[in-house]
């Protein structure tokens, strides 16, 4: 049956590059696969002096094409996607589903990745970037790693096949149509009478669905690409394990594999804090770090990779660590695809703000795609465990590696907390299977104050490891002299004395959870305080200034100041928003009510507030005019003194796409050392007040009246860029302003100002209101010399708005921190990738490397 | 390796005494009749919003507190007191987690979950009802 105005091309090329990508995947692992078997059987030392004719290269070399074909597959994939969500082919479901007519173009990449399909269509891609670059730049290691990489894009690709085969569904597809995703079936006006579709249903489609506007942000853009990257390259450092175990070649990969890791680590990190940017940004959690359980399970591999990376640094040295290098480095990948699980199952919906549902990909495809990396690793493992080398010899405790390797378990032990804590729904799920009829078990919780749990817990893991950090650099590796050890007295005492400088004069008084507590946070400000000042000396004394070689000390002196960051911001938040507006009515005496009561504070349109250090005003309103129904909403701060101020524009979606209710993006204005942060908490229910009342057009010239209910408007005036006005535009504005008086039957006059501004080649209304007279008027555009006014009269204009705000100092700190330890792990990739150049070239499968390099990090 | 296992004791035992810290803080999912017998403890109640009531909020005089009814799922109702802003997604909610304690005649709320079709996008009833039917066009 023909359809009017649909595209199906697209549709039917984007399967075929899915099946393309899924048989050129199979047949890559297939020949990588073969070609290491090949050569494995060749003789011991096969991976130098091939003749390009032996069996393995030619194995290899057909399996390199067909990772190409699987490149340019996945590549064009994700340009049909975007292809058909930029050109509004709601023929399909997922243009439908994830985007609009009225998106802004800079968030059309967002819609890619908002869905299942999307983001793991971003994961395949990495892989191939990745994959592409290793068959590059890594020869040696070239068969085996890509084997695993190529069977990775195997499952990646199972997950968007979209083919059923005896009922099984697997994957989904994202080219699916609308019409044939089940999404019309219960929508009567698609059909005719007898039930069959209409031939002209798509021109009923009048918009998408949208994105999220949650996700309607740009780092919405930017985070995704990048945490996926880190996800991605996670893959890397866990190939070369499984390589050396499956070749039985236990120590050669160790250096190549060096340079990949700190890339993930950076990457990785990068992703995860631009996530929690977002969060700050964006959701209205209040801060960039929730314990939420899709933040731990990016955090749970980075912190694994980070004990991987040291474990292997502990072995490049001194020969000690492998096999805890050799587990690190596998589970910081199973723990990267059991968080995958965690959060795209559907499991943890009860727990996370922003879980994604089991729709589309199901849990046991995602089940499947950890066990399957999961046993072959763990039986590689332990099979060959004992074959791996290690050193008998005890460490000295006076050695860095000692303290590297202890530090390491820390973060190993961390990392096993925070992914236990957040597995208790995975927990329930378990045991009640056991459990029958839920008789033997009551499904468990996260306590009263879930971020203290982690808290309290984690607070001892940052004193320590901030310590470690501080000393660990300054001692060498097998011993450390007493002479050397003097270097360390000076950075010592001089972390200490600024440490207790923040404490006696940044009030650093969190006492709400005890004293206890707030001595632990004490403690933890004093050893990030250290290794801040530490690290940053060591840069200068231990590095003589060579950045190039301080990489390790620069990601140091990074986590050191993230470290400073987080304490100092998250204990001393401010609620400014505290209720003293003197409208609060006491509830009843057993209405008791304890806990954080009060944050949120209700602005009257036009009334001064107070808010600690400031006066706050809710000036005005704006509507976002492509935007149908975003709205924003202007607070004017100012200091009692009176002496600065500033404008914040929190906004929030109404009653978006027909869901009720409001989506509200904080606002925020960022000073060097502390940012106040407000967002929209509650406004007035108009469909509880049944404010049916829509905006009316009216055309008016100057000196023309026009009527309303209670008497009439008369338009005075129409000012080009009004100097003097309550709204403050900006030299770079243009702006429209309708003088209007508005004279009513009981006798008063008022004034009101609608203005039509001009930014950035947009228009924007602001709509002015008078409230005795329960009217809003517009002025939104020209028709034959008059002018355009739109005209409400409402007995519910939106005149409140409810309000938390916070004052989060140095969040800064957090920012730079994180910037500083990205730059510290990418310029210690590039060091250790330049020092593997004359290494290979003169003593090739040799393993005398521990002796050769005595560097520091 | 005798300094490393002295080290790994130290670190299981430590492992040990944190995670029991985190198990002791545990709580566990009640409804409201076995809240009612652990009144004065912190539980969590898997409920759905009683449509039948409307939310009390009034942002003008308390902008700090929500009154509202739930159904828990065995079906009995309960007055839930919430001391903050009425969360702006709960008509539309599918189901509250309702985190707090049970207090004499009501359930005191410290903070709230809502599962809402909007937030999963993905979810097939929240798309019909979002299909361009002729009452939901803009």
């Amino acid at each position: 049956m023909e359809f009017i105005g649909e595209h199906l091309l697209p549709g039917k090329l984007g399967h075929f590059f899915i099946l393309l990508s899924f048989v050129s995947s199979i047949g890559a692992t297939v020949f990588y696969f073969l070609s290491v078997q090949k050569s494995r059987k060749m003789g011991s030392e096969p991976w130098q002096n091939l003749a390009s004719t032996s069996s393995d290269v030619q194995w290899k070399k057909l399996a390199r094409l067909f990772f190409y074909t699987e490149i340019i597959s996945v590549f064009a994939i994700f340009a049909l996607i975007f292809y058909i969500s930029k050109t509004h082919l709601f023929e399909y479901k997922y243009a439908w589903q994830h985007s609009s007519k009225s998106l802004e173009p800079k968030y059309l990449l967002s819609c890619i990745w908002e869905g299942q399909e999307g983001s793991f269509l971003l994961w395949t891609i990495w892989h191939c970037v990745l994959g592409g670059l290793f068959i590059w730049k890594e020869k040696d290691w070239e068969a085996p790693v890509m084997t695993i990489v190529s069977f990775a894009q195997v499952i990646l690709a199972t997950m968007i096949l979209g083919v059923s085969i005896y009922g099984w569904h697997i994957g989904s597809n994202p080219f699916i149509l609308s019409r044939n995703s089940g999404l019309l079936d219960n929508a009567p006006i698609f059909h005719n009478v007898d039930g069959s579709l209409r031939t002209d249903y798509l021109s009923l489609f009048q918009d998408g669905n949208d994105l999220n506007p949650l996700l309607q942000n740009y780092w919405m853009t930017i985070h995704p690409p990048v945490l996926f990257l880190g996800f991605a390259s996670t893959i890397i450092p866990f190939a070369f394990v499984v390589a050396g175990l499956w070749t039985k070649r236990f120590t050669e990969w160790t250096k190549a594999a060096l340079p990949w890791a700190l890339f993930s680590a950076g990457i990785l990190g990068l992703g995860i804090m631009m996530g929690g940017a977002w969060a700050y940004e964006s959701l209205n959690f209040g801060g960039y770090w929730a314990w939420d359980p899709v933040e731990n399970a990016s955090l749970v591999p980075w912190l694994v990779l980070v004990a991987g990376i040291h474990a292997l640094l502990i072995y490049r040295h001194t020969g000690n660590a492998l096999r805890t290098t050799n587990l690190f480095f596998i589970l910081s990948f199973l723990l990267v695809l059991y968080s995958t699980y965690l959060t795209r199952s559907g499991d943890l919906q009860d727990t996370s703000v922003h879980a994604f549902t089991g729709e589309g990909i199901t849990k046991w495809h995602l089940r499947i795609f950890l066990f399957i990396f999961m046993l072959p690793a763990f039986t590689l493992l332990i099979s060959r465990y004992k074959k791996i080398p290690f050193v008998a010899k005890e460490e000295e405790t006076s050695s860095r590696e000692f303290w590297m390797f202890v530090g390491s378990l820390i973060l190993f032990l961390s990392a096993l907390l925070i992914i236990g804590m957040t597995s208790i729904p995975v927990f329930n799920k378990i045991a009640s299977l056991f459990g029958g009829k839920e008789k033997l078990f009551t499904p468990l919780a996260i306590g009263e104050d879930s971020a203290y749990s982690y808290n309290r817990i984690q607070i001892f893991v940052a004193i320590i490891l901030g310590a470690f950090t501080a000393f660990g650099m300054y001692l060498k590796y097998k011993s450390t002299s007493k002479e050397f050890l003097k270097r360390l007295i000076v950075p010592t005492i001089a972390g200490f004395i600024l440490g207790g400088l923040i404490l006696a004069f940044g009030n650093v008084n969190y006492s709400e959870k005890g004293y206890g507590y707030m001595a632990a946070v004490w403690v933890a400000v004093v050893a990030a305080t250290y290794a801040l000042v530490a690290n940053a000396s060591y840069i200068f004394t231990g590095q003589k200034g060579k950045i190039k070689k301080a990489g390790g000390a620069i990601a140091h002196f990074g986590f050191a100041t993230l470290l400073l960051g987080i304490l100092i911001s998250s204990s001393k938040k401010e609620v400014l928003s505290h209720n003293t507006s003197g409208i609060f009515m006491p509830l009843e005496e057993n209405n008791r009510v304890i806990g954080n009561a009060g944050e949120n504070l209700t602005l009257i349109k036009g009334v001064q507030m107070d808010m600690g250090k400031y006066w706050v005003t809710y000036t005005n309103d704006s509507l976002d005019v492509n935007k149908g129904d975003k709205w924003y909403y202007y607070l004017d701060f100012k200091t009692k003194d009176n002496k600065s101020g500033f404008t914040l524009k929190p906004n929030a979606f109404v009653n978006h796409k027909g869901n009720m209710g409001l989506s509200a993006n904080p606002d925020a204005k960022h000073y060097l050392t502390y940012d106040i942060f407000t967002y929209i908490t509650s406004l007035p229910n108009k469909s509880s007040t049944e404010d049916t009342a829509t905006f009316r057009e009216k055309i008016a010239g100057i000196g023309d009246t026009v009527f309303y209910s209670k008497g009439f408007i008369k338009l005075d005036s129409v000012v080009v860029n009004p100097a003097k006005s309550k709204y403050n535009f900006g030299p770079g504005d243009t702006a429209l302003m309708a003088a209007l008086t508005v004279y009513s039957k009981d006798g008063p006059s008022y004034q009101a100002r609608p203005v039509l501004q001009i930014k950035n080649n947009q228009s924007v209304f602001l709509v002015d209101s008078v409230f005795s007279q329960n009217l809003a008027v517009a002025f939104t555009g020209f028709q034959d010399k008059k002018i355009k006014l739109q005209v409400k009269e409402s007995d519910a204009i939106l005149d409140f708005i409810t309000i938390k705000a916070y004052k989060f100092p140095f969040i800064n700190l957090v920012w730079a921190g994180t910037i500083i330890m990205v730059i510290g792990f990418f310029i210690s990739a590039l060091h250790r990738r330049e020092r593997l150049r004359p290494v290979r070239n003169k003593a090739q499968g040799k393993q005398s490397h521990a002796a050769r390099e005595k560097l520091p990090v | 390796m005798k300094k490393t296992h002295i080290i790994l004791l130290i670190l299981v035992i430590a492992g040990i005494v944190g995670m029991s810290f985190f198990v002791k803080d545990l709580t566990t999912q009640e409804t409201f009749s076995t809240a009612q017998k652990k009144s004065g403890k912190f539980v969590v109640i898997k409920a759905t919003l009683d449509k039948s009531t409307a939310i009390e909020y009034d942002a003008v005089k308390n902008p700090n507190l929500t009154v509202f009814y739930a159904l828990d799922k065995n079906g009995k109702r309960c007055k839930v007191v919430y001391s903050n802003a009425k969360l702006t997604d709960m008509e539309k909610s599918e189901s509250l987690d309702l985190n707090g304690v049970m207090r004499d005649g009501f359930f005191e709320c410290k903070t709230i979950q809502t599962k809402c079709p909007s937030k999963y996008k993905d979810d097939p009833k929240n798309q019909e009802r979002n299909l361009p039917t002729a009452t939901n066009t803009k």
